[in-house]
């Protein structure tokens, strides 16, 4: 409780301090805000940009890993049962050999690929997990809809082998599944003992530094006949791309930082000493009145503290608004606490040598400066 | 009580301003220090007040010796034990006054609520209470060495020490300056007063030349 009592009273006398010198309060306000618009409106800047280029890197299927198939190959559904024994995969989903379908309401339409597919998640396409009917119902994206005549996603197609098929609603397709356009699928229910021929397989690897390693145990769980009849597609070139651009990025970014926050720490420190060696008749009089060393220290330090989360909310906001105005990427929320978070430590610690020098004045000297 | 035994001090090692000093300050008496400029009497005071220590000898306050304890100990003994008034005030001049009487009392970790009723007393008492919420610079020097003593005396101080008290106040401010002296004394505190103001020197109870 005393000790609570305690750092109250400091904070109290600390802001009273800082209120009660306003130019020098503004000063270091102005010199943290500072500090850290010029981090945002420069690093923050190269890591906005570097998560826009890694993030279309990403959606450019990065991650994703492709088997295809011969049909004699042998790779049926129950690979994905496999599959979900493999750490490091995001997404999965197995398609059949493709049949074409045409608009049933108008024979000799343009035919359309159909495909069995089966998957960890529907739920990546747009497709609903429950079906209205189960296995019989197809889902087709949006140019395979617009070839087979279907404007508003819905309708009958009928096979070449004269099965029926509703058409349900249009499916959204991931950029690792452009390939496969113009596509419709037939969501399929898994089950170990119908195994059905899949002719292709696309697995997304959780990150791209995994791709490498969960292509290879993904080809160890094909469980395939011939596997001279399969072939495998892997991102692994393009993540290895991604990862020298996020490491040369990310390299500059962070020494840029450092840089800055150095010379700003410095500027920071050399000011705070300028203000206290003009109060040093105010800290002579708290040590001879009863003062002790460290409370001098705490004061300081709390008073600057306070200052610099003023000063760091101001920099940020105003270079959130800068970047924004200036139509720049912004980097994520992250990058803008730890900004915050480091641009107060630093000037905490850049006050410590001010604070030390403030709390050894002689009292007796500088109460006998005029 | 207050004593100093064997006391020396220099700021030059060659040239001491104390050598091998001895006084004893009783409980209940005015003390005026006086001497020539240049012979140590503010040092002398800073050295009581334990603001200096002595290259050697020793201070003792209320049988405890004070020159040998650590920093921080010493800090708070000025803190809890003494009071001081400056020759020129030395107030806070960007805070109010009201701020300024009651600065000690965050030092001795005393509560603040407290701490404003005492001053609020004291400063009602020497007739500055109307200029609690102004700022030093806005009060008269006659005014601003009452508003010091009101700090001096926030804490009751056992020690008072005060160094030209009455060196730039006109006779009436100075009466009321020495009448506080004698208050504190009376209530059982050792009061040093370093001075050349012959005024002062005659209602002293006792006067050491240096």
């Amino acid at each position: 409780m005393r000790v609570i009592r305690r750092g109250l009273a400091i904070a109290r006398e600390s802001l009273a301090t800082a209120w009660a010198q306003p130019v020098a309060s503004a000063v270091t306000i102005i010199m943290v805000a500072g500090m850290c618009a010029t981090v945002l409106l420069t690093t923050g800047r190269t890591v906005g940009a570097e998560q826009n280029v890694l993030s279309s890197i990403d959606s450019a299927g990065t991650r994703s890993i492709v088997i295809r198939a011969d049909a004699d190959a042998g790779l049926d559904s129950s690979v994905l049962d496999r599959l979900s024994g493999i750490d490091g995969i995001a997404w999965a989903g197995a398609f059949g050999p493709a049949t074409d379908v045409q608009n049933a309401a108008f024979p000799g339409a343009t035919k359309v690929p159909v495909r069995l597919a089966w998957s960890s998640s529907f739920g990546t396409l747009g497709i609903p997990e429950i079906q209205a009917v189960e296995n019989r119902t197809a889902w087709g994206s949006a140019a395979a809809l617009e070839q087979l005549g279907m404007p508003d996603s819905v309708g009958g197609v009928v096979a070449t082998s004269g099965q029926d098929l509703a058409v349900a609603g249009r499916l959204d397709v991931p950029d690792f599944l452009q390939f496969m356009e113009p596509l419709v699928v037939v969501p399929q229910t898994r089950n170990v003992d119908a195994a059905a021929p899949v002719s292709v397989l696309v697995v997304i690897a959780a990150r791209p530094d995994l791709v490498v390693p969960v292509s290879r145990a993904t080809q160890s769980v094909l469980a395939v006949d011939d596997p001279t009849k399969v072939t495998v597609t892997t991102s692994a070139g393009l993540a290895t791309l991604r990862g020298l651009v996020q490491g040369q990025l990310g390299s500059f970014g962070r020494n840029l930082v450092i840089v800055i926050f150095a010379l700003t720490a410095v500027l920071v420190a050399a000011i705070l000493y300028g203000l206290v060696m003009l109060r040093r008749k105010d800290f002579g009089r708290r040590r001879a009145l009863g003062a002790s060393q460290s409370l001098i220290v705490g004061l300081l330090l709390v008073q600057t503290a306070a200052l610099a989360i003023v000063g760091a909310l101001v920099g940020i906001a105003g270079a959130a608004a800068a970047l924004a105005l200036a139509g720049d990427p912004l980097p994520g929320p992250g990058f803008f606490a730890a900004v915050g978070v480091l641009a107060i430590a630093v000037s905490v610690v850049a006050a410590l040598v001010p604070a030390l020098a403030a709390a050894r004045r002689d009292p007796l000297k500088e109460l006998r400066v005029p | 009580m207050l004593a100093a035994r064997g006391l020396s001090f220099g700021y030059d090692p060659a040239k001491p301003l104390l050598d091998d000093w001895s006084a004893t300050f009783e409980a209940g008496e005015v003390v005026a220090i006086t001497g020539p400029s240049g012979r140590g009497k503010s040092t002398l005071l800073y050295l009581l007040g334990l603001m200096l220590a002595p290259t050697a000898g020793g201070i003792t306050v209320n049988g405890m010796d004070a020159a040998s304890l650590r920093d921080s100990a010493r800090a708070r003994l000025r803190a809890t034990t003494y009071g001081f008034v400056f020759q020129d005030a030395a107030l806070d001049a960007t805070r109010t006054v009201l701020d300024n009487v009651i600065e000690t009392a965050l030092y001795r970790d005393d509560s603040r609520p407290a701490s404003i009723r005492r001053a609020r007393d004291l400063m009602s008492q020497f007739g500055v209470d109307l200029r609690a919420n102004a700022r030093p610079g806005q009060v008269s020097g006659g005014q601003a060495q009452r508003i010091a003593l009101c700090r001096a005396l926030l804490n009751d101080p056992r020690v008072l020490l005060a160094d030209e008290p009455t060196g730039n106040l006109d006779p009436a401010s100075a009466d009321i300056v020495i009448d506080a002296f004698h208050a504190q004394a009376y209530s059982g505190a050792t009061v040093v007063v370093v001075t050349h103001d012959p005024a002062l020197v005659a209602r002293c109870d006792r006067r050491i030349e240096l």
